[in-house]
């Protein structure tokens, strides 16, 4: 795929120095410090419980780090006067689960953000998610409600619905995850239709197919913190740290040690 | 002129001995009702439509009709109908009993039919016999569905008791309705009957509470 | 044997009826009233002041545990002997009963509030709506939606105890049983119909707010 690759110092749209957070005892994020050029796909990765996305939820903020300091297009997302609804319209969020509003049509999901937050006139913001629709190929389910779309359509509105309100950086909280495995492909074109219009993509997802494809860095976490970061590539032939091989492998092979004995009996029918 | 202390302390005991018998005609009215809706419970599950059909009415009329006429019907109904004369505090407690037992028949039944049925065939396929099955698995599972609701309608009957005072029976409600106008202070009688009245559900929610973890969650 | 006597049971049903529309009345001004209160004050619990939140948890806690009965009568005595303000029977066992029904469907509102996904609310902050724009726009009517069928129950509830108020002086339809009762010695013809009539306007009420309930699974 052919990718431009920005230049990291003068576009940056995401810094992050120092971000820690712990719920209780428990540490998650043990001090972050990331930074993300506009046009970058970055794909967050490592075991469960390493913080990736409490981290993708501290960048707009749903979550309140305890100590760091976060800035998205220029805005300081974690100093105290920051207006954060404000803040947010620049960063969207898709999430596992899809969270699309059961009591609004397709449509309505879309148009919601443009007509409340940005005060758009009716005509405008219908006519912005009309085009959204097309483009993530749902167009004939414009007046359908939520449920009765597939896991697949219903994350694909989502994307739309965060894409209407002009983000400059899209985040994605293992958005394929909750789906059936048929149903992961849709979503992943879609995400990769919009890499390739050059949006700022931060995912968070173990589709390693996926980001050795689409991304340009690939960042690993572990136990709250970033331990490696290049291209997903070169993470996956020939990474610097161990932990980061050993969680690649497994995710890309699955081995084991056991001998399945033969079976028994014998599935031939015997004919008389 | 009398102080707020000596009105109290003057009458005090003269409320808790209503608040006795609030607790007794509560606790009684509460025994019927769960026995009696144990037994429509289980009729209403009944695959007979002549056992199961009634049972149905039974909660339908009980639970539709207001308390108080339910009260003073039985208070006038039960005598001739069966010929025994019942004193207010009798007719009190047998309707509370009746009335409560329209809710915890539905109750008593939700609970059992929460169960799934594969619980109880999981049983059955592992090896226990039916009376087995029923105790070790089917019964925790109900339990733990009927007890929240169960100490609600409890507190509703302690609640509900005070409605008795409208047949003259001396418990709490009709002593500090009498005492409140008796002595003209309203309003120190009546929060003192309130008062009485949370220490008198406090313990049984609190009770719940406690059953509900030990019972209920130690698995 | 009791004689019973069909006259006297036929007879008793206009004049109970003639309560019906004050018994309608206490239900549906009670009910006007505590929605939006119970809004208020079931919202009230998730506010930012603990001040606030206490409040609100305090008031539901107390006003669903007090028998209506003492309610009733602390507003049947308190106003006229202590403050020399008399109220109506009717303005009496609407207070009451407002005080009580608020608290029950405060209840019901926060229950409802509560249960609505948060990944709902993440959505739309995530969009950039504040707050307040968020609990308008998309976890309120949610919250709504789910709250009717027991708003529904509350209500049948509240028309079945109405007849509480008689005690205080309201000439609803069980007052008008007591007194008609009185008159013809008759109890039994009297209160038996009133029941009837009570099961007869209760009993469909309470089987489509069931059918509300069933309607619920359904669309969420």
């Amino acid at each position: 795929m052919n990718v431009k690759h920005p230049d990291p110092i003068l576009d940056c749209i995401v810094l992050t120095e120092g971000v820690r957070k712990a719920f209780g005892s428990n540490e998650v994020l043990t001090g972050v410090d990331l930074q993300i050029a506009r046009g970058e796909v970055v794909v967050l990765m490592g075991p469960s419980g390493s913080g990736k996305s409490t981290f993708l939820r501290c960048i707009n903020r749903l979550i309140d780090p305890d100590a760091g300091r976060i800035v998205v297009a220029g805005i300081e997302m974690t100093a105290r006067g920051t207006n954060l609804p404000q803040a947010r319209r620049r960063i969207g969020l898709v999430a596992q689960n899809f969270n699309l509003y059961p009591h609004m049509t397709v449509l309505g999901n879309i148009m919601e953000g443009p007509r409340t937050v940005l005060k758009l006139p009716v005509a405008d913001a219908r006519e912005r998610a009309v085009a959204l629709l097309k483009r993530v190929g749902l167009i004939d389910k414009i007046d359908a409600r939520p449920n009765q779309l597939s896991g697949g359509q219903q994350q694909r509105v989502a994307i739309a619905r965060a894409l209407a309100m002009e983000p400059d950086v899209m985040l994605f909280d293992e958005p394929t995850s909750a789906l059936d495995p048929e149903l992961t492909g849709e979503v992943l074109d879609t995400m990769q239709e919009l890499a390739a219009d050059g949006l700022t993509m931060i995912v968070v997802s173990h589709e390693i197919h996926f980001a050795s494809r689409v991304a340009h860095r690939l960042v690993m976490f572990d136990q709250g913190r970033v331990i490696e970061d290049g291209p997903p590539l070169r993470l996956m032939q020939d990474p610097r740290e161990e932990r980061t091989r050993r969680f690649l492998s497994r995710l890309m092979t699955w081995e084991t040690d056991l001998e399945i004995p033969e079976p028994r009996g014998s599935t031939t029918v015997r004919r008389s | 002129m009398d102080t707020v202390y000596a009105i109290l302390h003057n009458n005090l005991p003269f409320l808790l001995v209503g608040a006795q018998m609030t607790v007794v005609i509560s606790l009684l009215g509460a025994l019927i009702g769960i026995v009696l809706g144990l037994l429509i419970a289980l009729a209403r599950l009944s695959p007979h439509r002549l056992v199961s059909t009634p049972a149905g009415f039974y909660v339908d009329i009980f639970r539709s009709v207001p308390f108080i006429v339910q009260l003073v019907w039985a208070f006038y109904a039960i005598p001739i109908f069966t010929g025994f004369f019942l004193t207010s505090l009798q007719s009190g407690v047998i309707a509370l009993g009746f009335y409560s037992a329209g809710f915890f028949a539905e109750i008593f039944r939700a609970g059992i039919l929460a169960v799934p049925a594969g619980e109880g065939e999981a049983a059955l396929a592992q090896g226990m016999t039916w009376a087995q099955s029923q105790r070790r698995v089917v019964l925790p599972i109900a339990i733990r569905k009927i007890l929240p609701p169960t100490v609600n309608t409890l507190v509703v009957v302690i609640k509900d008791s005070s409605v008795v005072s409208v047949l003259g029976v001396g418990e709490l409600m009709f002593r500090g309705g009498s005492l409140a106008a008796f002595i003209f202070r309203p309003l120190e009688v009546l929060t003192v009957v309130a008062i009485i009245y949370v220490l008198l559900t406090f313990p049984v929610t609190l009770a719940g509470e406690f059953l509900q973890r030990r019972v209920v969650e130690v698995r | 044997m009791y004689q019973w006597n069909w006259d006297a049971a036929r007879e008793s049903i206009p004049i109970i009826l003639e309560g019906l529309p004050v018994t309608l009345s206490v239900a549906v001004v009670v009910m006007l009233i505590s929605l939006p209160l119970a809004v208020v004050v079931g919202l009230a619990r998730f506010s930012r002041f603990r001040l606030v939140r206490g409040a609100a948890y305090w008031y539901t806690e107390l006003f669903r545990t007090l028998p209506l009965l003492v309610v009733l009568t602390w507003f049947f005595f308190v106003p006229g002997l202590t403050f020399g303000i008399n109220l109506s029977p009717f303005l009496v066992a609407v207070a009451a009963f407002v005080l009580n029904s608020t608290a029950f469907l405060a209840e019901v509102v926060r229950g409802a509030y509560a249960s609505i996904d948060p990944g709902q609310r993440h959505a739309a902050l995530s969009t950039g709506m504040t707050p307040f724009q968020t609990d308008r726009r998309v976890v309120l009517p949610q919250a709504f939606r789910r709250a009717i069928p027991v708003v529904g129950s509350t209500w049948v509830s509240l028309f079945r105890d109405s007849a509480l108020v008689s005690v205080v002086g309201v000439h609803d339809m069980m007052f008008e049983a007591q007194t008609l009762a009185v008159i013809n010695y008759r109890p039994i013809e009297v209160l038996s119909v009133a029941a009837l009539i009570y099961f007869v306007l209760t009993y469909p009420q309470a089987r489509l707010v069931e059918r509300l309930f069933q309607r619920l699974r359904v669309i969420a």
